[in-house]
């Protein structure tokens, strides 16, 4: 069944029509809440709250437009809201380990995660990199997006898209090689 | 040109400004001298690819350099004819290339990982708590405008519904005229059966009786809350003046 389709059935209150898109995109959404939180029990949290936030911002959502690029850009957001809450809450409450951005890798939650030591690898690494290029590598080599759709999420030209993701793939392979990351390992 | 040149090469790669033949001297002579300017122009995708490669060469970059920054700019894995012969005899550049395409591979497979089987259950029972609310209310809505016929088909249900718990709860949709009409009626035709409400008195006349009871049987069941007070003031009415009329008689029959 389309998306659009989908959504037009859970518009009218179709209960299986929601679960079977929340059954199509949970992973797809999952995955870009831990590249975000860096906790897997956090990001499966923040997922949920994607998830409530999109039931209630169906109507929002044109027909016209790709449902995929609006429900990441949706997730997105959520996240943005979920971080920035993190830290302020962290702010007033010291005592609580910080989660942020640059979770240690040692505990982070990839080790959760029945992931192999090369996905460790590749989280780790995309920690390492400012926020600009992390978000690149996310929406554009993890996520699949084209350069016109992050466009029109980021706010910016294609241009920049395109010089950013360039950039972003460039110091994602530097912070490999100072991993240690030797050709043939990622295969 | 340099604080200037670097402005005009930022708006060329956001095609805000076009690159002349006789300007494009000029930028080479810039992108020498600025190595933010080289860096941004080398990785901006929208400038031609011709136009890149005649800089480039003008620059006097390696192949290599050239190459290994189209590899970073890869969408898919169609090629470009320069890039995919340069890729033919280079093995560092080659295995470049295999590098950025096994990243991209690895990348992609972050795009969906496991889950628990418990995800969507415990979505769909945080997402069901608002499903009645304005949701599933603008659906509809939504539906009735698409179909009017379901309008009118849900106004007659709740039509029936409201008065099947009407009844349900004992109120009466009768007009009350009608029942005050019949009530009126009633009463006179009592009033005026002034024998078999004696024979009822007196305990007398079983067809009274009944035709008695079941007048008033009638009338409660026209008025159950009313009928009671109403009646039992008309019988003590009628008690007392046949109560008279039987003393009168035995007074003119003493006298």
């Amino acid at each position: 069944m389309q998306d659009s389709e989908l959504i037009q059935r859970c518009r009218l209150g179709d209960s299986l029509a929601w679960e079977h898109l929340v059954e199509k995109f949970q992973r797809r959404i999952f995955g870009l809440a831990l590249t975000y939180v860096h906790n897997r029990e956090e990001a499966r949290d923040l997922a949920q709250e994607i998830f409530v936030r999109v039931f209630n911002g169906l109507n929002q959502f044109k027909d016209d437009q790709a449902f995929v690029p609006w429900l990441l850009a949706m997730g997105r957001n959520c996240c943005i809201d979920r971080i920035r809450r993190l830290k302020v809450r962290n702010r007033y409450h010291t005592d609580m380990p910080e989660q942020a951005e640059f979770a240690d890798p040692s505990d982070s939650p990839h080790d959760d995660l029945e992931t192999s030591g090369r996905n460790k690898t590749l989280y780790k690494a995309i920690d390492g990199l400012s926020e600009q290029s992390r978000e690149m590598i996310m929406l554009k080599d993890i996520q699949g997006l084209k350069f016109r759709e992050i466009s029109s999420m980021l706010g910016i030209p294609e241009g920049t898209v395109k010089s950013r993701s360039v950039k972003a793939r460039s110091d994602l392979l530097c912070a490999l090689k100072d991993q240690g990351y030797q050709q043939g390992s990622l295969t | 040109m340099n604080t200037n040149g670097c402005d005009w090469v930022q708006a060329f790669c956001h095609r805000q400004a076009e690159l002349s033949r006789e300007k494009q001297d000029t930028l080479t002579e810039h992108l020498q001298t600025c190595d933010a300017c080289l860096d941004f122009w080398s990785q901006t995708i929208d400038v031609p690819t011709n136009l890149k490669v005649d800089t480039l060469n003008a620059l006097s970059l390696d192949p290599c350099s050239n190459a290994q920054l189209q590899i970073l700019e890869l969408e898919s894995d169609q090629l470009e004819p320069l890039l995919s012969e340069h890729l033919s005899h280079c093995s560092a550049c080659q295995d470049a290339y295999q590098q950025m395409t096994a990243l991209q591979a690895a990348l992609s497979e972050l795009k969906e990982p496991r889950l628990d089987e418990l995800f969507v259950a415990d979505v769909l029972r945080k997402t069901s708590r608002r499903r009645f609310s304005w949701f599933r209310m603008r659906g509809v809505i939504h539906h009735m405008i698409q179909r009017p016929r379901f309008a009118l088909e849900l106004a007659y249900a709740f039509a029936i519904l409201i008065f099947s718990s009407a009844q349900l709860a004992g109120i009466e949709w009768v007009p009350s005229t009608g029942v005050e009409m019949k009530q009126q009626q009633l009463v006179h035709t009592l009033n005026e059966s002034a024998k078999w409400t004696q024979d009822l008195i007196e305990n007398t006349g079983t067809k009274s009786q009944q035709r008695f009871s079941s007048a008033v049987a009638t009338w409660q069941e026209l008025d159950p809350h009313q009928a009671n007070q109403t009646w039992w003031t008309w019988f003590q009415k009628t008690l007392n003046r046949t109560k008279e009329k039987k003393t009168g008689d035995n007074h003119d029959r003493n006298g």
